[in-house]
């Protein structure tokens, strides 16, 4: 019998497990993808489509059109070994150069924010707020693709329960505990009470959901009529029902 | 709740975003707000009537039709 840990190993490099590497990786992403946030602002913020980008936000966008095309080469199969790793370093050492950047483009959106908060107004905190939870939801979704190129059953294995690098797995959850954590609550209170009480509504109905439905779920697979619940089934339910609830609270 | 939100906007020539800018809430929540699809909070309402000069009770009427 093979051990978990060396079906996983087997085919990625060894520092790439590291815990230790993983975590603040989680943290220079999230940074990272700020670079992109302060594009965006500017180009609002100045009214103008046609502004200079930076460095930095050049930096910022290379990253991103890096993690695509690497999830993407994976996805198609190419499984050339040493490209794979040198994809992976130099996607690894954007992402590093990103978090430096990312941090000075922050700094530049919080000054922005202050300098520009009274004529923009409203507009201004929503498209902040909404942008990041954009963000929050891109940096999961590319780690998600990273994950399913992984995954030792199909490529698009996102939701099984294969196995996946420690450091990966690491690095999609401090993206998403953080990066979620934060825009929430960002977004809930830049948001309006009309925007508020949809996404009050949203969340009443994914929660009465899980609620209602998980326990009928356990219940009847106890009793043999159905497999054991899925964490992940019931988890994209809620989700489905509160955007759902939320849009038609927003938009009826 | 019936309010004459709509009239009263339409009078100064304001967009639904324009009004939006100034009550800095969003264009939609002017547009539940007028539909009466949104009850407005104690807050906003306050704010709605000092922007039109207004008291509370001249703009929103919380009685059966």
């Amino acid at each position: 019998m093979i051990a978990q840990s060396e079906v996983r190993d087997s085919d990625h490099p060894a520092w790439l497990h590291s815990p230790a590497l993983a975590v603040p990786l989680g943290f220079i992403a999230l940074i990272g993808f700020m670079g992109m946030l302060d594009a965006a602002t500017k180009l609002v913020v100045t009214r103008s489509s046609s502004g200079v980008w930076d460095a930095e936000q050049w930096l910022s966008l290379a990253a991103h059109l890096l993690i695509a095309a690497a999830a993407a080469w994976w996805l198609l199969g190419l499984q050339q070994t040493r490209l794979k790793r040198a994809v992976l370093t130099v996607l690894l050492l954007v992402l590093g150069l990103q978090g430096v950047v990312g941090t000075t483009a922050l700094m530049k959106v919080v000054l922005a924010t202050h300098t520009f908060w009274r004529p923009w107004g409203w507009q201004l905190k929503v498209f902040l707020a909404q942008n990041l939870l954009c963000f929050a939801g891109a940096t999961p979704g590319s780690l998600a693709l990273f994950l399913a190129t992984f995954s030792k059953e199909h490529p698009f294995a996102i939701f099984s329960n294969s196995p996946v690098p420690l450091a990966i797995a690491l690095f999609a959850i401090a993206s998403w505990l953080i990066g979620m954590a934060i825009n929430k609550g960002w977004w809930y209170f830049s948001a309006d009470e009309h925007d508020r009480r949809a996404d009050d509504v949203g969340n009443l109905a994914g929660w009465a959901l899980f609620v209602i439905l998980t326990p009928a779920w356990w219940v009847a697979a106890r009793a043999g009529l159905m497999p054991q619940p899925d964490a992940m089934i019931l988890w994209i339910a809620a989700v489905t029902v509160s955007a759902i609830g939320y849009f038609w609270r927003k938009n009826r | 709740m019936r309010n004459s939100l709509k009239v009263l906007r339409a009078q100064r020539n304001w967009s639904q975003a324009e009004l939006a800018l100034r009550l800095d809430v969003s264009r939609q929540a002017v547009n539940a707000i007028e539909t009466g699809k949104h009850d407005p909070s104690l807050p906003l309402a306050f704010r709605i009537a000092r922007l039109f000069k207004l008291s509370i009770e001249e703009i929103f009427d919380d009685r059966p039709e």
